[in-house]
């Protein structure tokens, strides 16, 4: 019984510790998009009186001034 | 009171920036660039620093001298004499700078990977396989 225990937990931390080091781009670029929609909610369900530029709205607002000078 | 927290918390929130996960990408990307054990990258930007130091591949550069990979976001950062090899956080750059090797951006509310094969072939990079959907032959 202590054994099988021990096995379990063993493979439970293995498997974490592996899937931590093979983490596909993909699953990182989810991640990453991920958090930044939750900090992206958080701040309209916050900030209701704030207008809120997009991301890309911004980039394009920043391409169009450097493009200018 | 409530209302000093209740901005701090918010100021918090506007500056949410998930610098683990990026360094994680930076790191994947820079190694699959450069086949060393440790890769030396500069970058002005306070934000991107934070993301090379946390990556356990890269090493942050104190000058562009010494770097392997010079990891920019505005043109002004880069002198037009410097030839070392450009990584990008911005399209635009990488639209325009021929020494933009690849660039990782925002488009369309999701993060992109891209290389140019030409300015690959020029630099001698190869990256592995895995890296293949993101090169292109033709600027976007």
């Amino acid at each position: 019984m202590k054994t099988s225990r021990v096995l379990f937990i063993f493979s439970l931390l293995t498997s974490t510790l592996f899937a931590q080091s093979d983490e596909s781009m993909d699953a990182l670029l989810d991640t990453f998009t991920h958090k930044s929609d939750l900090s992206e909610k958080t701040r309209l369900a916050y900030a209701g009186n704030v207008i809120i530029d997009t991301r890309e709205e911004l980039k394009r607002f920043y391409m169009s001034v450097e493009y200018l000078f | 009171m409530k209302q000093l927290s209740l901005l701090f918390f918010l100021s918090l929130q506007l500056l949410a920036f998930d610098t683990k996960t990026a360094s994680k990408i930076f790191d994947k990307i820079f190694t699959a660039m450069l086949p060393k054990q440790s890769i030396i990258v500069y970058t002005p930007h306070k934000e991107y620093a934070e993301v090379i130091e946390m990556a356990p591949s890269l090493v942050l550069a104190d000058t562009y001298t010494e770097a392997d990979i010079i990891l920019v976001d505005h043109l002004s950062d880069i002198s037009p004499n410097n030839m070392q090899t450009i990584f990008t956080t911005n399209p635009s750059i990488f639209k325009r700078d021929e020494r933009a090797v690849g660039a990782f951006y925002w488009e369309h509310g999701r993060p992109k990977i891209i290389f140019l094969q030409s300015r690959l072939d020029a630099k001698r990079m190869t990256l592995s396989k895995s890296f293949n959907r993101y090169i292109v032959k033709k600027l976007p």
